[in-house]
């Protein structure tokens, strides 16, 4: 079940409408056994490791918190680590680590063949593994008191808006909404999380799965196209992440929102930025700050002078790679990210004053947003020989110019749908979000808004409920 | 909660307005488009008031392979791309529903879609095309319902019958009223400087992917879309005949399943049929006739509509003149 369809509408009003006649109470409830089955909705058995995870971690923190040695604890802390990371491994890197090894040993003439397992990747486990690692770590450090209640616990862990693709939660942010007893359905959530949903439905239908037939037929065919139609495929392709990804998050925290709860911003229009720096604190900020906070400050941030800083950032942006998935073109777009990184770092470029006027602006925000779709040929081409087939071309294309449009009503919807978002992006979202919208615009502002972006979706929505990419992750 | 009912109904209520509006103006733009895909096409025919002796139908490769021009009978192209069986069948209807049915008919069938691995079904999605004549014509009406149990909730947005086709609609409905057209609806492909690069790059694999392929069986769906299509044209005493176009690769096992079960089952319907797949001639092996591996450029498809026209000679008795070429 997936947002962009029918069927989640009609769970969606189930869950709203039983949500306001039930006892808040009791509301857990409700919720706790609608996201089992929103997640059952793609495979009954992997909820059975949903519930191992979340049976591991509630009996790991409520112990550590009980617990005086520091020795004994941190015990149970890397044992909570081992069990996560492991379902993570087995699921996600197992075949990966196989090949790779495969390969190493067959430089050396060692034959090796390892059982390859066909077992599918459980949707959203690298989110609500990262989710439940970070509870347990902040238990460990005494940022968080555990949860008593399991079964709000277990909510906590599976809560459906951001389930499969996130944001991925804090305990700090999430936790304490939950526990609450008292009713948030208000006419503010409820317009503000609409509008967020309707706004997200449009980039996914509208723009990314529009966009995503253009990629697709150039990227599957990339022998055939010359170096502008490549280029202007991959610029496509940094626009179809980013509204697959970003229209998901949008739905997932309007959905909440009408429900009352108030999840993480997880995209401040990324593309905007002037920075490769600024870029990574404006995308899937719920993973950077958590890569930032788990991993990055961990391994000593930069506390021990540049040169550590630069070996800690490239570290951390290799393993984000990784977490996207298990391959090495993923690893090479964490790498090509954490030296966009380091570079920043030692040439101070976030010391750098972007605001002296609207052309260095904009040529340092051109300049970031070309870095960034470099690094996305890596992450949308299927191996690393077809990405650096594709650079080359967009670099040394003899028939560079020949530019191939392929479908004009696929083209023209994309440019519509494009200016479309970027006029509200920029226009109306740039400084507010929708909370605050809600609460200064006119409700007749507010209605008009959700009727057009529901009336775009009916005439240039593809309508065929497709799949997130983040969900593969 | 008043206050959230009053803010939903306010949204449905004007979305209801908008789409009505909407979709007002555009059946007032499509009702004059005659160019293009996106519903064009078929309105040009609609509108023509000369009568059609031969319509071919089929998909891009009937489209490409046929050229109307040469039969001496009056001779139209509805073909659509990447189009199947269902879409063709439910065109039908909505020609029988509008009285604008051929003479004669000429269908082009894929192999691919009566023979299927096991397990696997023709895709009947290709009838969202025709989704303008939801509501309008029974057949394309029911069979879009059976697409899912959900699909009326989409289409209870009468625009939603534009879905995709708004900006094509606009374009298409500025050049029908600059230029109204008057073709046959071939369109040829010229040849091109990469055209055998492409056909030898992809030849190979499609060759390989053919051969690996087992348990096919013949698709059921596919086989009741064609009796349904034969049982229209008997009903409106239009003569069919069936062909296959040729392939510039080697037919594989799902080609060779196909034709012994097409053969068979349209001489019991009593329908001809030409495969040029299977039975390729040799001329086909040159390397310049070809786009790709599935289309035929202009040379090749002159070389096609000759052999087609020798072998559906009898079958249109004295209404094809072999000289006109």
């Amino acid at each position: 079940m997936v947002f962009n369809s029918i069927q989640y509408l009609i769970f969606f009003l189930i869950i709203f409408g039983l949500y306001y006649v039930i006892q808040p109470k009791y509301r857990w409830v409700l919720m706790l056994i609608g996201s089992y089955f929103f997640y059952m909705s793609w495979k009954p058995v992997y909820i059975l490791l949903i519930i191992f995870s979340t049976s591991v971690d509630y009996y790991v923190s409520n112990k550590m918190y009980r617990i005086k040695d520091p020795k004994l604890k941190k015990k149970f802390l890397i044992g909570s680590i081992i069990v996560n990371l492991s379902l993570l491994f087995f699921f996600k890197y197992y075949n990966f680590f196989n090949d790779s090894i495969s390969t190493v040993l067959g430089h050396f003439n060692v034959i090796y063949h390892p059982i390859i397992s066909t077992i599918l990747l459980p949707v959203g486990l690298s989110f609500y593994t990262f989710q439940s690692l970070s509870f347990n770590i902040d238990v460990y450090k005494g940022k968080v008191i555990p949860e008593r209640h399991i079964g709000k616990f277990a909510l906590y862990i599976s809560f459906f808006p951001q389930l499969v693709a996130g944001p991925i939660e804090r305990a700090t942010n999430l936790l304490p909404q939950i526990q609450r007893n008292d009713s948030n359905l208000t006419y503010q959530n409820f317009a503000a999380g609409l509008s967020q949903l309707l706004f997200g439905l449009f980039k996914k239908v509208v723009v990314a799965d529009t966009a995503a037939i253009y990629v697709n037929s150039v990227y599957n065919n990339y022998e055939f196209y010359t170096g502008s139609t490549l280029l202007i495929a991959t610029y496509i392709f940094a626009l179809q992440i980013y509204c697959d990804f970003s229209g998901y998050s949008d739905m997932a925290i309007g959905s909440a929102r009408m429900l009352g709860y108030n999840l993480m911003e997880n995209f401040r229009i990324p593309y905007f930025s002037k920075s490769v720096t600024e870029f990574w604190r404006r995308w899937h900020i719920s993973l950077s700050s958590w890569l930032r906070d788990y991993l990055y400050i961990p391994l000593g941030g930069n506390r021990k002078g540049v040169f550590f800083a630069i070996k800690n950032l490239i570290l951390t942006m290799l393993l984000g790679g990784l977490w996207h998935g298990a391959s090495w073109n993923f690893v090479i777009w964490g790498a090509l990210n954490g030296f966009y990184l380091a570079i920043e770092r030692i040439l101070n470029w976030n010391k750098i004053e972007f605001n002296k006027n609207i052309f260095s602006k904009s040529f340092y925000a051109f300049l970031t947003f070309n870095l960034i779709s470099l690094s996305w040929i890596f992450f949308r081409a299927q191996s690393f020989d077809q990405s650096l087939f594709i650079i080359k071309e967009i670099f040394h294309s003899r028939d560079f110019f020949n530019f191939q449009i392929i479908d004009t009503s696929i083209f023209a919807n994309i440019i519509i749908g494009t200016a479309i978002l970027l006029l509200f992006e920029y226009f109306v979202f740039r400084k507010a979000n929708f909370i605050p919208i809600v609460n200064t615009k006119s409700l007749t502002w507010v209605i008009l808004f959700c009727t057009v972006m529901l009336m775009l979706v009916i005439l240039f929505g593809i309508s065929e409920g497709s799949q997130f990419i983040y969900f593969q992750f | 909660m008043k206050k959230i009912l009053v803010f939903f109904i306010s949204i449905l209520v004007c979305l209801i307005i908008l789409d009505r509006i909407i979709s007002f103006s555009l059946d007032k733009l499509y009702s004059k488009n005659f160019w293009g895909e996106s519903g064009g096409n078929i309105n040009y025919f609609l509108s023509r008031q000369e009568t059609t002796d031969l319509l071919i139908i089929g998909d891009s490769r009937a489209h490409r392979h046929i050229i109307p021009d040469s039969f001496s009978v009056k001779t139209f192209s509805l073909c659509h791309h990447g189009m199947n069986l269902i879409f063709h069948t439910g065109l039908l209807h909505i020609l029988e529903q509008q009285k604008k049915l051929p003479e004669n008919i000429l269908l082009h069938l894929e192999h691919n879609e009566f023979a299927q691995p096991n397990g696997f079904s023709s895709d009947n999605k290709d009838i969202q095309h025709l989704r303008y004549f939801y509501g309008i014509n029974p057949y394309v009406t029911d069979k879009i319902n059976h697409l899912s149990s959900t699909e009326w909730v989409l289409y209870f947005w009468k625009s939603y019958r534009y879905n995709g086709k708004l900006i094509s609609l606009i374009k298409n409905y500025y050049l029908s009223r600059k230029e109204h057209p008057n073709h046959s609806g071939f369109e040829p492909l010229l040849p091109e400087k990469l055209d055998s690069f492409r056909v030898i790059s992809e030849v190979k694999q499609i060759e390989l992917e053919n051969a690996s392929e087992t348990n096919l069986t013949i698709d059921t769906f596919s086989i009741a879309l064609l009796s349904d299509f034969i049982s229209v044209c008997k009903r409106n005493n239009i003569k069919l005949a069936c062909f296959v176009s040729p392939y510039y690769f080697k037919p594989g096992k799902k080609h060779q399943l196909s034709n012994v079960f097409l053969s068979q089952f349209l001489k019991e319907k009593g329908v001809s049929f030409m495969d040029f797949c299977v039975n390729r001639p040799s001329e086909y092996d040159n390397l310049n006739l070809w786009r790709d591996s599935y289309h035929l450029n202009i040379d090749g498809a002159k070389i096609l509509t000759h052999q087609l026209k020798l072998q559906t000679f009898d079958f249109y008795n004295s209404k094809i003149n072999l000289d006109n070429n």
